[in-house]
């Protein structure tokens, strides 16, 4: 069984996280805490307390667009999309965690422990 | 609302489907709640417009600014009341000349933790962290610590103060008399601001406390 990370790593990375997750298309919150959890086999779990004033700053940015539909139950639940705005940030976000792993990798042998 | 009970109702009725029994679906869907306090505060301040002052002034700068100007105002009418000339040369006995000052500090000593809970307080109330509502309660002392530390020692040097010049540690005991008991005092009436939990369980009980 994976690890879980410790939550004030997974907190620095929820931006990155959620943004990733949704490059890929559209989800509702539920969704993204599970499939957070289970694409990284449990080392990553989302409160949702972290969650949704994540989601809700992330909208306020413009990088976010949430809407009521129905999901495949019928039930409304609110979806999340990434807008424009919101690629055009997740590359340099992508582009600054490589730089810092890498950093973090010389100067502590992450990849190696 | 809406949104956050549909995630509890998802969360729980997977937790069912994978064979949970009703009792422990609840229990485990609680659990990734998370702290509610929290929650609260995220929303607030994602929902809340952007406004001209950022969140360290309103949750470290205003509210130690404020604790600073009350303790301050308070040091000032003891010193104003307490240190005519009169009353200084009344109060002052041979075998304790220093005792005019003594009734001054000692009752704004006494005062340190009412301005400690309100600089705390107030940080709190702007969603402060643990660190923003301790440095907030504790501004009064740490600014004190910079006059003592810093500008007296250096405003002697630049004056060429004779006694100062002469008496160094006359400053230590300055900055320990003026710094290190204010700072309990702030300390100690910070303290019930620090643990969110525990303020919110004060709160509640209060409320309770006037609804009865």
């Amino acid at each position: 069984m994976t690890k879980r990370v410790d939550s004030r790593i997974s907190r620095g990375s929820a931006e990155l996280t959620i943004l990733a997750l949704l490059a890929k298309g559209p989800l509702y919150g539920f969704e993204i805490a599970k499939r957070i959890e289970e694409d990284t086999g449990g080392a990553l779990r989302f409160e949702l307390a972290s969650l949704y004033p994540m989601l809700y700053e992330l909208e306020k940015r413009g990088w976010l667009k949430g809407q009521w539909e129905a999901n495949r139950m019928g039930r409304d639940r609110r979806y999340y999309s990434l807008t424009a705005t919101g690629r055009k940030g997740l590359a340099p976000l992508r582009r600054e965690w490589r730089i810092f792993f890498q950093a973090l990798d010389r100067l502590a042998g992450v990849t190696r422990a | 609302m809406a949104e956050l009970a549909s995630h509890l109702e998802d969360c729980y009725e997977t937790l069912r489907a994978q064979g949970a029994s009703e009792a422990e679906a609840i229990a485990r869907a609680l659990d990734r709640f998370g702290d509610p306090g929290q929650l609260a505060r995220g929303i607030r301040h994602a929902k809340r417009p952007e406004g001209r002052i950022n969140d360290r002034t309103r949750q470290l700068w205003l509210p130690g600014l404020a604790s600073l100007a009350a303790a301050n105002l308070l040091l000032m009418a003891l010193t104003c009341t307490s240190l005519q000339p009169r009353l200084v040369a009344e109060r002052s006995t041979a075998w304790f000349p220093g005792l005019a000052l003594v009734a001054a500090y000692l009752p704004w000593l006494s005062s340190q933790p009412l301005f400690g809970a309100l600089g705390a307080w107030l940080s709190y109330r702007a969603g402060g962290g643990r660190a923003m509502r301790l440095c907030s309660g504790l501004f009064p002392s740490i600014v004190m610590l910079a006059c003592w530390g810093f500008f007296i020692p250096v405003s002697a040097a630049v004056e060429k103060h004779a006694w100062a010049m002469q008496h160094p540690a006359s400053l230590v005991l300055g900055a320990l008399v003026w710094v290190a008991p204010a700072m309990m005092g702030l300390l100690l009436g910070s303290l019930p601001f620090l643990d969110a939990r525990g303020f919110r369980n004060i709160e509640r009980a209060s409320r309770c406390a006037a609804r009865t």
